[in-house]
């Protein structure tokens, strides 16, 4: 009885989940993105997996659909990449969500890992590979990020 | 289906004792919510463990001390909400206890006594019954006689830990300040600073001398009358001598003018406990008299 309820209360979740990314895709399509039914289910997992690996829980509205939102009208985020580009940037958000210790809001760390996004022509990997401190000086002090990204180079070269 | 597997570390402790599991989900959301002040949708599985710990103490303690206005059967959330107000009351009755026992201090004290009172305020700034009703954010050097029972948690924990103080501090209070320090030089030779605690060898002295007839004040006994108590009570049988030990610890209390029902049993515990000790160490002497080694 107990675990039906559970897995009620776990399939509840999923189907909110899934509803608020077909919220997002309404406001995605604007600018030419959508997640199918498919790339959906795929998020889910990735998130869950994002959650779990990070040591995180998220029961009431999730942060993806504040990701999607906040990357959707990027230039740079394309339809065919979509799908692949957002379970890395969840992954990159509670990641850095554990990094901050709370001390960043969902909305700014969103804001300053689209800032990196941009400023490296639409890089993932200039996002999910950069460290928090650096993801943060670069909004604080508006530091140029080709140096900065230079430097990360450096340091991973040594 | 996909199973969401981000509620398992919350779930593998608790599933098992969760009513009404929908209602404390969306409860324990509703506390996310409230925790991150909706800056973030997401907290650390230790965070949401410890908000999902402070519901249920909130639901139990509801249930053991219930709210004349909440039945039983109200929905999980109005329960919580009469737990919070429990936990709230009892930290506000613990306060007036610590305060009592600012004024009341035993007529010696030790290192780990000044720095548990020094440390104790910490708890009421920062005790918070609204998320985390069973934490407990202060520490204790200070080993009590009897500690506290460690199903206790929260403010709980903290009233019970200044009853138990208090009443440590009362018996103390009672006895002359030169017979405490002569007995604690003899029993722990650096009482000022060793991890001991003050109430235990006086509680146990004066019972012994009221075993012995002799005054309670002077808590000391020449040393042929503490073998023969020692005889005494290695003689009789286990509930005689228990019987003994328990009329000595009231006439103790008697002999200081000290009533309480709560002091009494406490004290009474703690002769037990002597007793216990000294028949345990009577055997091993027997054992290895007749040549058994405890070794």
């Amino acid at each position: 009885m107990k675990q039906e309820m559970e897995q009620s209360i776990a399939l509840r979740m999923q189907q909110q989940f899934l509803e608020e990314l077909r919220g997002a895709n309404e406001i995605s399509a604007r600018f030419g993105l959508q997640l199918s039914e498919q790339g959906m289910q795929e998020l889910a997992k990735a998130r869950t997996q994002a959650l779990v690996d990070h040591g995180r829980v998220e029961l009431g509205a999730s942060a993806v659909r504040a990701i999607a939102e906040g990357f959707c009208d990027s230039p740079f985020l394309l339809q065919e990449d979509y799908e692949a580009v957002l379970p890395e940037l969840v992954d990159a958000f509670y990641y850095f969500k554990n990094a901050c210790g709370e001390q960043l809001t969902d909305d700014e760390l969103i804001l300053a890992m689209r800032e990196r996004y941009d400023v490296f022509d639409g890089s993932v990997e200039a996002v999910v590979g950069t460290s928090l401190e650096a993801l943060c000086r670069a909004r604080r002090l508006g530091q140029d990020y080709d140096e900065e990204w230079e430097e990360d180079d450096a340091y991973g070269d040594e | 289906m996909v199973t969401n597997e981000a509620l398992l570390p919350i779930l593998p402790e608790t599933a098992a004792t969760l009513e009404q599991p929908e209602a404390i989900y969306a409860l324990l959301e509703e506390r996310i919510r409230r925790y991150t002040m909706g800056d973030s949708s997401s907290v650390p599985a230790d965070t949401a463990r410890r908000l999902l710990e402070g519901i249920l103490y909130c639901l139990d303690l509801n249930r053991r001390f219930p709210a004349e206005d909440v039945p039983s059967t109200a929905p999980p959330r109005i329960r919580w909400k009469a737990g919070v107000s429990a936990a709230k009351r009892i930290a506000r009755r613990a306060k007036l206890l610590f305060l009592q026992a600012q004024r009341t201090p035993p007529p010696l004290v030790n290192t780990a006594y000044c720095d548990t009172m020094e440390a104790l305020p910490a708890f009421f700034a920062a005790y918070d019954a609204d998320f985390f009703a069973q934490e407990i954010p202060c520490s204790f050097d200070y080993p009590l006689c009897q500690p506290v029972p460690e199903s206790l948690s929260g403010a709980e924990y903290m009233q019970d830990f200044l009853r138990r103080l208090l009443a440590e501090n009362t018996l103390l209070r009672a006895l002359p300040h030169e017979a405490l320090l002569s007995l604690y030089e003899r029993y722990y030779l650096d009482y000022a600073d060793l991890l001991v605690n003050l109430y235990l060898p006086a509680a146990e002295m004066a019972s012994l001398c009221a075993l012995a007839g002799e005054p309670v004040f002077a808590l000391s006994l020449p040393q042929e009358k503490l073998v023969s108590v020692n005889r005494l009570l290695v003689i009789l049988d286990e509930h005689e001598a228990l019987q003994r030990m328990n009329d000595a610890a009231e006439r103790a209390l008697c002999a200081l003018s000290l009533r309480g029902d709560f002091l009494v049993r406490y004290t009474m515990q703690t002769a037990e406990e002597l007793l216990v000790r000294l028949r345990a160490a009577n055997s091993m002497i027997g054992l290895e008299k007749e040549g058994f080694s405890p070794m």
